[in-house]
Order: structure tokens, then sequence, then C-alpha cells
């Protein structure tokens, strides 16, 4: 039987982190939600072997971002986002620099976008993006200051010397 | 000197889920009923293999590619032959095309982004998930379903607000059989429910509201969802019929019965 308090534990100190991940990635609150739950319920499916990993946070990660590029996903979150709450209430005071921001980031390219999330949002280091989308460092950096000049483009702000990654 | 993308990116940090956050026991529940989902998948497919009976058809019968014939329609190097009683032969099976949806000039104001679904999962029904429980076999239109294909509607100002549009293809003469499957699971969902405690237990109600408005045939539902302590939130989805061809439409809070039949309508016409 999977231990279910180290699961709980690992939840509750994760989940905050992940979400935020999927909201970079995704830009949609509901999808990120929805992403999130499933994710971990992977894991506890195979918490047995997931828990005892140096790093299950990477685990239920990588199957989140795996899950959020999915079209199925998007169209079927959406249609649970409808079925479950509607639309996202009004926001009270629309965060303009947020949704500037998301709307930006949904403009990157798919990988950079990636590599920007989990650089500049979830903190990662270059190794560990690269391991974690099974691609050379070199092109993590690349991809990095691609996004950050496109990012910086869309967003009207000027990047220092260029010696961030 | 901060980085300025390091100082944009703060602001999406810290926020929550909209359903907020589900119990690890609920997340757990989730998975526990994910795993018993896929053993029951794993048992009817051993079943359909060692029997060589007949399942998994209705997932088979989704998974065909859109101009699949069966074995009900005329080869291609035959003439169709008149049916047993001497009535005019079953509509002739007409694939789904993307000029069959809804584009952002029948949609109203405002600017959208009409995404293609891509991936075509075989076990989906638009109306399955609006209420618990649900059974495939309660609605045997599903195992003669012969194509899908679904778009994504978002507006581009930034709010999120997504509708969808699915077209569903049935075989020849099963497409009535459908609109009153989506007639029997609206009678299936009615009165107060609760949805999934993944995410927090939202009461909704589902009420058919018209018929036969649009096209050969159409249903008009109204959901309405009773967050605690906030104003009821409501809001339409249309099916309408062609033939053979059944399109849903989840549309924006906000718009009103009449706009919806209107929608309705401009479906139907796309499906002609």
């Amino acid at each position: 039987m999977p231990d279910s308090e180290s699961f709980d534990a690992f939840y509750r100190d994760t989940r905050q982190r992940l979400f935020d991940c999927l909201v970079g990635l995704t830009g949609d609150r509901a999808e990120a939600q929805d992403v999130v739950h499933e994710a971990y319920a992977r894991a506890w499916q195979r918490w047995q072997t997931v828990g005892d990993y140096a790093d299950p946070e990477a685990w239920v990660r990588t199957v989140a971002r795996r899950l959020a590029v999915s079209q199925w996903r998007r169209a079927r979150s959406a249609l649970r986002a409808y079925r479950r709450m509607g639309p996202e209430p009004p926001v009270r005071g629309p965060d303009v620099e947020r949704m500037a921001l998301v709307s930006a980031l949904g403009k990157l390219p798919k990988k950079q976008r990636e590599a920007i999330v989990l650089h500049h949002l979830v903190e990662l280091p270059v190794a560990q993006i690269a391991r974690e989308t099974g691609v050379p460092e070199g092109t993590v950096k690349a991809r990095l200051a691609r996004g950050r000049r496109a990012l910086a483009a869309l967003l009207a702000v000027n990047l220092p010397e260029e010696s961030h990654v | 000197m901060s980085d300025p993308i390091e100082t944009a990116l703060q602001r999406l940090r810290g926020q929550q889920p909209p359903g907020g956050f589900a119990s690890a026991a609920a997340v757990r529940r989730r998975g526990t009923h994910r795993t018993y989902r896929q053993l029951v998948a794993a048992g009817v497919a051993v079943l359909a293999v060692a029997g060589g009976v007949v399942a998994g058809v209705a997932y088979q019968a989704d998974r065909r590619a859109p101009d699949v014939t069966t074995s009900t329609s005329p080869s291609p190097s035959k003439p169709p032959s008149p049916s047993p009683s001497g009535s005019s032969p079953a509509p002739r099976p007409v694939a789904i095309t993307p000029a069959m949806f809804l584009t952002a000039a029948d949609l109203g104001p405002g600017s959208w982004v009409i995404d293609q679904g891509s991936d075509q999962r075989a076990d989906t029904w638009p109306w399955q998930d609006i209420c618990q429980p649900y059974r495939r076999a309660d609605y045997p239109s599903l195992a003669r379903r012969a194509e899908k294909d679904w778009r994504d509607i978002s507006r581009t100002d930034g709010t999120g607000t997504v509708r969808l549009q699915f077209i569903e293809r049935y075989e020849p003469g099963v497409g009535p059989r459908n609109l009153d499957d989506v007639r029997a699971r609206l009678r299936d969902c009615a009165g107060l429910q609760s949805t999934d405690p993944v995410v927090g237990n939202l009461p909704l109600r589902w009420t058919l509201v018209g018929n036969g408005f649009a096209g050969d045939d159409a249903v008009l539902a109204k959901n309405e969802l009773f967050p605690k302590g906030e104003p009821v939130r409501a809001y339409f989805v249309v099916a309408v019929r062609v033939g053979d061809l059944v399109t849903s439409i989840w549309l924006d809070p906000g718009i009103s019965e009449a706009t919806a039949r209107d929608i309705a309508a401009k479906a139907a016409a796309r499906l002609r």
C-alpha cells in the first residue's frame, strides 16, 4: 500500500510551484488546475515507485508538461471548466500587466516558452531543464536567449547585457 | 540591477486555481479511480481478443477513419442495390470538413481564435461529462458514431473565455437517434447535481429549454452553476442535427437564449 502521508506532504509542498509553472505554460488557470490535479493523480498511481525517486517533483512536472501540450487536454479541460464553474469570474481590478505577460508568453514558440518558464518561473538550472526536456544544455541556452529577446520585445523592456544564462 | 524578465514572471507566482486546490485525499481518489478504469479497459480488451467477440465495437466505431465505409455501405465497385422495401437508399455519408465549423464571423462581436482539435479521442461524447454517473451503454447511438472533430474557440483579448464546437457524424440513419440520446442524457442529469469532488463540489443544474428550432432537429440546454456566496451563473449549450451530422456548441455565459438559437441556425446552415 503506498504511503499516503508522504504523498500528501509532497502534494502540499509542491503543488503551488507546479501550478505556477502550468499557468506560465498554458496561460489559463482553469486548464492549469486540471492538469495539476491529473498529474498528481498519476503520481499517486505510481507512488510506491515515484515516491522513492530522488526528485519526484521533476517526475510530476514532466507528466504535467506533457499533459499540458496536448490539444485534447486543452479541449477537455475547457469543457470541464465550463461544466464545473463556468468561465473565470470577473477579475477584481484586472491585472493588466499579468494579462500582457500571459499573452506575450503565449506568443513565444512552445520550446522557448517552456525554457523561459522552467528557468525563470520554476527556477531550474539549465542543466536540469536539459535533463527534463531531453535536449543538450546548449539548446536550452539558445532557447532561453531567443525567448528572452522575444519576450523583452513583446513586453517592451530592455534586457541587461546577455550574461544571464 | 534586477533582470526584467525575472521581475515580470514574478507576477505569475502564487495565484490560486479557480476552484482552489483539491485536497490530497481527493487527488488520491482520482488516481485510484484512474487505476480502476485502466484495469477495466484492459479487461475488456482481453475479453475481446480471447473470445473473438464484439466487445470494444463501440470503441472501434469511433476510431474509424473519416471515409471508411462499413459493411452496410455500398462497395465502390458496385452500384448500390435497392433496399428490400424498395424505399429510397440510405443517405450517403458526408465527411466532416473544416467548412462545417462556425467561423469568427458567426460568433458575434469580439476577436476570436479558432484552434483545431487534433487528437480525436475515441471514448468521448460531448455530453458524457455533464453529470455523473455516465454509462455509454445507456446511449445506443454512440456505438454507431463514425467520426468526430472539434474546435476550441477563444477570445484574443486575454479573458480566457472559451467556446467549444464539436461535430459528430453518425452512421446513416443514426443521427436522429443521437439527438434522442442527448435528450435522454439531459433527463438523466436533471435536478441539482454535484460535480467531481476534485474540483470542489460546485452544485449545478441542467435544463432542457428548447427542441427542434434549427436544422433537422435541435436541442437547447441551459446549465446553471451555483457558486457559494456568489450569483448564479448560467450558459447555454446547443445541439443541432442535419442528416446524420450533429454539432454541439458550448456558449459563453452572458449569451442570451435568442443569440444561442441564432448561432444554432448558423451552425445548421454550415452543416448543409
